[in-house]
């Protein structure tokens, strides 16, 4: 078996009387885009923080590349990139001076330095606006600067805290692509966002934190397997009596029917064929129905099963 | 890597326009006002010949009445009367215009007319009064000797062209002793200090705790100390470029005299950037408190002690010398500006180096206190 790339155990830490981090385990593999989902300050940033030794903890181990993390681990910290939640350039540099600055930190050779430098811009599509000063460009092209900054000296393993907050949906697609290509040329990703769609459409494994827990993990199928709803049916009708509506609940699979403002929803909770069980026994009572949709579940779904509150909240 | 820290900051410093006014635009400013406030204020005080109406009859002009104020209105350096030589009517037309300070009549003795309305020109009357009053003792004095002792009148006219001091000038050194230098001094101290602004800079941009930036940067395989330490010298190499440029516009465009040491003067300056950047380290090393917040306690503190070393009013350091003689010998601006009028004035090196060797400990108290507070390698929180 492989050495994890990252393994943290049993990690506690307290902000004075708040405990940030209670216990928390986690082993990411390499080659993994792994998402951290979870509300705000539900411990994802604390928990990266700690990860790179900026953070001191009360309890627990933390090993990357199989080593003990250190303030200086620098053989470790080469091969890390770092993508903060907050934009974190200069805005008296050009766009390329910003790049090549931090990417010098990394990478002494010149010439490889210039090659990565290139590559990077080349990468965030940032071609255009390299003698640019940060403070002439929009909010999405900025991100783009600070994920160049932080990608440019290929890292193996990069870390992605909430790099698309306030960003506008074509950025936000761009630094999405730009994600799963680092991953296929072999970085391990670590991602923390409260946006689901976004872990959902680029994570390989998802951990599920709250109040400094790990509350779930696995891939998104297993997490949506964890939970009891599977599969929500609404139909669109104009009436319908109680006594097909509980003929309705005592169908395979179903665990609830709700009939409001002529729409019935029924709750499935695994199983297959859900759906057409539902209209055949529609058909069989003449019941005539308008528009009908399925809707698997989604990461909010878990996470609300799991915590008992909506993502954003 | 501390190269390329050193330029990068360098670079960053340079395209900064709030700290490029205030480091350099602000003290060139400033020292072109004062040069012409100081200007005008020389001019101000300079002696001008004082107009007057001369009236006189044949018989003064025998005794040399006329030819006396002809000589004393010869124009250049020394001119002391602006005499219009009218009649009785028109002086007065004259003195009622205050066109003239006063009518001078010639007779024996000369007598002065002056007007009561021309309250601003006291000084001026009281001149015209002595030299009328000197002027008649003198004649008195040699119509005796004429007639009692005429054998003495040669040596009696001699002694009157001779003018007796009884108390002489004398110098402690060749230096220059112009009070308004003081105020270039100060403005150069100041300056010198404003260096606390790359010093902030330097230690927020390296702080995991106090910037982004600074986090960046800690997560990196860099020594912190190292990077820190570049970033600082490019700071003072900035501030030095900035206070040395204006020294040298002072000196060569302003003519102000700083001495004819001019590595002194400029080493004086380096040492005065260094103080001023390791106070801003100092400060800036500081807990979670804004950098707005850093810089308007470094601004306050910059221009407090440039304040009480004579910036403004100009023998504040003397009054501080009395009433609390120990805050000269630590107030960085009052070091700066006294080692340049050690060179300026009193042409010491001891006093100068003495200075010098205050501000280097200073800053080496700054720096130690600011390496404490940052050494730190992981934070409780961020």
């Amino acid at each position: 078996m492989n050495t994890p790339v990252i393994k943290i155990e049993n990690l506690v830490k307290r902000y004075h009387e708040l405990v940030a981090l209670d216990h928390f385990n986690l082993e990411i593999e390499e080659g993994e885009i792994f998402g951290l989902l979870g509300p705000n300050g539900s411990g994802k940033t604390t928990t990266i923080n700690c990860i790179l030794s900026l953070l001191s903890y009360d309890k627990g181990s933390i090993q990357v590349f199989g080593k003990e993390m250190h303030p200086d681990s620098y053989d470790i910290k080469r091969q890390i990139g770092v993508v903060m939640q907050n934009v974190a350039v200069f805005d008296e540099l050009t766009v390329y001076e910003n790049i090549d600055y931090f990417c010098g930190l990394y990478v002494k050779d010149k010439t490889l330095r210039k090659q990565y430098v290139e590559e990077a811009i080349d990468f965030v599509g940032l071609n255009e606006f390299r003698k640019f000063y940060p403070k002439k460009l929009s909010g999405g092209l900025l991100r783009r600067l600070n994920i160049a900054c932080g990608i440019a000296h290929k890292p193996k393993l990069i870390f992605l805290d909430e790099p698309t907050v306030a960003v506008d949906p074509q950025s936000r697609n761009k630094i999405l692509e730009g994600i799963l290509e680092l991953n296929r040329q072999g970085a391990t990703i670590i991602y923390t966002s409260h946006y689901m769609e976004e872990v959902e459409q680029i994570c390989t494994r998802i951990a599920i934190m709250d109040k400094g827990k790990n509350l779930a993990i696995g891939t998104k199928e297993e997490l949506k397997q964890m939970i009891k709803k599977s599969e929500i049916i609404s139909v669109d009708i104009l009436d319908i009596a109680e006594e097909d509506i509980n003929a309705i609940r005592k169908l395979p699979h179903v665990y609830d029917v709700i009939f409001a403002n002529h729409q019935l929803q029924v709750l499935c909770s695994g199983g297959k064929h859900n759906l057409i069980r539902v209209l055949d026994y529609l058909q069989s009572r003449d019941l005539s129905f308008g528009r009908v949709y399925s809707e698997l579940p989604t990461l909010n779904d878990v996470f609300l099963e799991i915590t008992g509150k909506e993502l954003r909240d | 890597m501390f190269i390329r820290s050193f330029y990068y900051t360098f670079l960053q410093l340079i395209r900064q326009k709030t700290m490029l006014f205030w480091n350099l635009c602000f003290p060139l400013l400033l020292g072109t006002m004062y040069n012409v406030a100081f200007g005008g204020l020389a001019a101000d005080e300079a002696f001008h010949a004082i107009p007057v109406a001369v009236v006189t009859t044949e018989v003064e002009n025998d005794y040399g009445f006329s030819d006396t104020i002809r000589l004393l209105s010869e124009e250049g350096e020394d001119q002391f009367l602006d005499a219009t030589f009218t009649t009785e009517e028109e002086a007065h037309s004259l003195l009622e215009k205050k066109e003239v300070i006063g009518i001078l009549y010639g007779g024996s003795p000369i007598t002065l007319t002056v007007s009561a309305e021309m309250t601003t020109f006291k000084l001026e009357q009281s001149i015209l009064s002595a030299f009328v009053e000197q002027y008649n003792l003198n004649i008195t004095a040699i119509t005796d000797i004429a007639v009692n002792h005429p054998e003495n009148l040669s040596d009696a006219i001699r002694q009157l062209g001779l003018k007796t001091d009884y108390l002489t000038e004398t110098s402690y050194s060749d230096g220059n002793l112009d009070e308004k230098l003081t105020y270039f001094f100060n403005l150069i101290a100041m300056s010198c200090l404003y260096a606390y602004m790359s010093g902030i800079v330097a230690v927020t941009n390296s702080q995991a705790n106090l910037s982004a930036l600074g986090a960046r940067r800690c997560i990196s395989p860099v020594n912190k100390m190292l990077s820190l330490f570049a970033e600082l010298c490019a700071g003072i190499l900035y501030q030095f470029l900035c206070t040395a440029t204006s020294l040298l516009y002072m000196i060569f465009v302003l003519k102000i005299d700083f001495g004819s040491e001019l590595f002194y003067v400029l080493l004086a300056a380096f040492v005065g950037c260094t103080t001023g950047v390791s106070a801003g380290f100092f400060i800036g090393s500081f807990g979670k408190m804004s950098v707005g917040m850093k810089n308007g306690i470094m601004m306050a503190i910059t221009m407090i002690c440039s304040f009480l070393s004579g910036l403004m009013v100009g023998g504040m350091r003397i009054l501080v010398a009395q009433i609390c003689p120990w805050f000269n010998h630590v107030n960085p601006a009052a070091l700066i500006s006294d080692s340049f009028y050690a060179l300026s004035v009193y042409r010491s090196h001891d006093r100068y180096f003495l200075n010098l060797a205050t501000l280097l400990v200073l800053s080496a108290l700054f720096y130690l206190g600011g390496f404490l507070l940052v050494r730190r390698k992981k934070y409780a929180a961020l």
